[in-house]
């Protein structure tokens, strides 16, 4: 579903990513792991169209979306969670959720005047489905509650319904777990394999290991901006190299590794 | 067993009063050490050193050092007790020079601070050359010395330092913990926070692992590396494999 | 033709004094003060409480226009403004900054006080212009064409002395240091054991005391009426804005860019206009360089 060959990124002369190249399965719920300044969240920022890449190549179901920005692969099917998520805060839960969709006849000026009915079909519609996936979220008694409100792990699920308003393929998560209570986690967890048995397939940033080594198959680890080694939980919790890395293992490089 | 120089007892704290991170640590620090607090991702490391430099709420538990009760101070009060915190990023005054960040190191000693610059300058024997130059303007290793200076000028009993191996190369990050021996060889007790565990651990006396804002094991620093509870504390236990 | 630039450097001189004040206030805590204008004010008629007692043209020195009694008044309008300043720090600002209130907030604050500090001053001195003295010096002319009277060059003296006294407070001194780390960095500045509470004391009686020698200094210039400062409020800011608002030199630059704009379209006879020309100056250099002329880029 998602390749990466040789993925680079340097920032003046910092090589964040160095080389990087795996493949995210269809259907699958792939973790990507590995010990701060490892270069995954550059190259996760990368696949969701944050910046582009210093070198290397992306394909998403097909397509070459390297240089693609962010609102592009949304388009194709492939939208990304924020670590921290910062709803419109003063709008409802639902107005958040509905206005995700892209190209509303709404949106025109015109139509709003000469396409009502349109409009409120469309309004309708997307309000459905929005209260659908507030219901699968177990969120639906917040709907018209403002989305400045909700506790931190209310507003991670939120992030995860926003994803879910434009029908993705692919879901890339940015840290689902962090900053958040056990049982909260759970549930993050159980909605996400489900979502998973309905066909979309995760990328996930996670330090969580435990949340990490229950959900996800495979895992991906890399280290010092390249890939380490690529398996399952039993695989990576027993290859040596990868307890090295999270313990500051050695590595030869002598440029500066940029923290985080 | 002589007493502690630092001991954090059962210390609960957080940013907000409400979402405690750190839910009841328990360390000693004994004179003359050098122990290192490690420990996985959001495992509440650093925030553990900044409640104990007064920089967030402590809701629960006590701080002494040397035998008073330091819980609660105000941050710019540690100085008097003799305590010197540096923290991991923006840990030097950029826009003063070196000499002037060693000069504000001294504000509570200023008799002493020729004896402290002396000292300081034998251990960081390249910040002569760099005295005055602005000390933002330093490379990341360079810089990681100013920092250290600057709390050694105030002539601490104990020392605490968050991470200060970050963001530099290996081979910058082996200067500076050599540099930390060093330290310890001039009479200062180390507190560190390290992500790079097995650098840290092999200069350390002692250590403690921390996990989810609790402590899960500690001991003498070499055992710890060898102790297969850490690889579980910071690659997930392996009992914990049901996947649907 | 060249008399702009002599005028120009008087009211730089006077703008630069002023807006010390608030750059100090800006970097070191964090929000605009809107009330320095009255901070001017206030001092000038606290001078003016003291010269009426002693009587300002006694003992006038030499051709200067004031004599003693005004430098003391100056001095003593410094200590008295300044504790003027820090009780509306203790029962205002500090409740604010204890709330963690939000930037706009305090400027609001300083907006309402600035409001009182006005209405105040009306109220108990009076709303009619006042003067020091009724001596007018004579003029003379230190070059061809350009002609200044006497206290213009006591006002430029004292000002250098002022900044130079600055200068060596901040830099040479244990204090200094502090403000200036406390103003870069506020969270080492307490790690490093610095009391921050003591360097806000600190800033607001140096920024209230420079602005006093400035409200003083332009009294004695032109008059004392309640709105003296507040319309110092726009060049002060445009100085410290134009200048850079992160360097202390940057704002006196910048008050020497004000002042020169203003003498100079006064000089044209445009006194009227003098206000749009300064910002004009003031967005000209922000669109080449927004940072101000010697501020540091984000």
């Amino acid at each position: 579903m998602l390749s990466i060959v040789d993925l680079a990124k340097d920032f003046g002369g910092l090589k964040a990513v160095d080389g990087v190249s795996f493949e995210v399965g269809q259907g699958t719920i792939t973790g990507l792991i590995g010990p701060n300044g490892a270069g995954k969240t550059t190259t996760f920022n990368m696949v969701a169209g944050a910046f582009p890449p210093s070198g290397g190549s992306i394909r998403f179901d097909g397509t070459d979306i390297t240089s693609w920005s962010a609102h592009q692969t949304f388009r194709q099917g492939l939208v990304r969670t924020f670590q921290i998520p910062r709803p419109f805060g003063r709008m409802t839960v639902l107005e958040n959720l509905m206005m995700v969709p892209q190209n509303q006849i709404g949106e025109r000026f015109w139509n709003t005047w000469l396409r009502i009915g349109a409009i409120r079909a469309e309004e309708r519609r997307l309000r459905d489905k929005a209260i659908e996936i507030l219901d699968f979220l177990g969120l639906t008694r917040l709907g018209e509650e403002a989305a400045g409100n909700l506790s931190g792990g209310q507003m991670k699920l939120l992030e995860l319904g926003r994803a879910l308003m434009s029908d993705p393929k692919m879901i890339l998560l940015d840290e689902p777990g962090a900053g958040i209570n056990p049982t909260l986690l759970g549930e993050i967890v159980d909605r996400i394999a489900e979502l998973n048995k309905r066909g979309i397939t995760f990328l996930i940033i996670e330090h969580n290991m435990d949340m990490v080594m229950t959900l996800c198959h495979p895992i991906i680890v890399m280290a010092s901006g390249k890939l380490l080694m690529e398996g399952s939980a039993e695989e990576v919790q027993a290859d040596s190299r990868v307890l090295e890395a999270f313990l500051g293992g050695a590595t030869d490089d002598d440029e500066e590794v940029p923290v985080g | 067993m002589a007493e502690p120089m630092l001991a954090v007892r059962d210390v609960e704290a957080g940013y907000n009063p409400s979402l405690p991170i750190l839910h009841g640590i328990s360390l000693e620090v004994f004179e003359g050490e050098i122990v290192t607090v490690l420990g996985p991702n959001g495992a509440g490391k650093s925030t553990l050193i900044k409640a104990i430099a007064g920089l967030l709420s402590v809701s629960r538990g006590s701080v002494t050092i040397a035998g008073r009760d330091i819980t609660g101070l105000e941050t710019h009060q540690l100085i008097r007790e003799r305590v010197a915190y540096v923290p991991q990023t923006e840990n030097v005054f950029a826009r003063l020079s070196v000499e002037e960040n060693l000069a504000l190191g001294a504000l509570h000693n200023p008799d002493q601070f020729t004896a402290q610059r002396r000292r300081v300058l034998d251990l960081f024997p390249d910040l002569e050359r760099l005295g005055h130059l602005a000390a933002g303007k330093l490379s990341g290793g360079q810089r990681q010395m100013v920092a250290v200076g600057r709390a050694l000028m105030a002539d601490p009993m104990l020392l605490m330092l968050d991470e200060p191996s970050a963001g530099l190369s290996p081979k910058l990050a082996q200067v500076v913990f050599s540099q930390l021996i060093r330290v310890k060889e001039v009479g200062v007790t180390i507190l560190m926070v390290e992500q790079n565990a097995r650098a840290a651990l092999k200069i350390s006396d002692r250590g403690y692992v921390l996990a989810e804002g609790q402590e899960k094991v500690h001991g003498n620093a070499r055992s710890l590396l060898d102790n297969p509870e850490v690889g579980e504390l910071y690659l997930g236990a392996k009992s914990r494999l049901a996947r649907s | 033709m060249m008399q702009f630039v002599a005028d120009g450097i008087v009211s730089a001189a006077l703008i630069a004094l002023g807006a010390i004040g608030i750059s100090m206030t800006y970097n070191i805590l964090r929000f605009a003060n809107f009330a320095q204008g009255e901070i001017l004010t206030v001092g000038a008629y606290f001078a003016l409480l003291l010269v009426g007692i002693m009587g300002a043209g006694i003992g006038a020195m030499g051709p200067i226009a004031f004599g003693w009694p005004l430098l003391v008044s100056i001095v003593f309008a410094m200590v008295a403004t300044s504790i003027v300043v820090l009780i509306f720090d203790w029962l205002l600002f500090r409740q604010l900054r204890n709330r963690n209130a939000a930037r706009i907030t305090l400027i609001m604050a300083a907006f309402g006080v600035s409001l009182m500090g006005r209405n105040i001053v009306t109220l108990v001195a009076g709303g009619e212009p006042q003067y020091y003295a009724f001596f007018i010096p004579k003029a003379f002319e230190i070059l061809p064409g350009v002609k200044l009277i006497p206290d213009d060059l006591a006002i430029i003296a004292i000002s250098l002395i002022a900044f130079a006294a600055l200068f060596f407070f901040m830099n040479r001194t244990s204090m200094g240091r502090q403000m200036r780390a406390v103003a870069e960095n506020p969270t080492l500045a307490r790690v490093n054991g610095i009391d921050v509470r003591a360097v806000i004391r600190w800033t607001w009686m140096i920024g209230a005391s420079l602005a006093t020698v400035a409200g003083v200094l332009l009294a004695h210039n032109t008059q004392l009426r309640p709105e003296m400062g507040f319309d110092m409020l726009l060049p002060m800011f445009a100085a410290l804005i134009l200048g850079g608002a992160s360097n202390l030199y940057g704002t006196i630059l910048g008050a020497l860019v004000i002042g020169l704009t203003e003498a100079l379209a006064v000089s044209f006879g445009l006194a009227g206009y003098r206000a749009a020309i300064t910002f004009m100056v003031m967005l000209a250099v922000l669109l080449f360089r927004p940072q101000g002329l010697l501020g540091e880029k984000e």
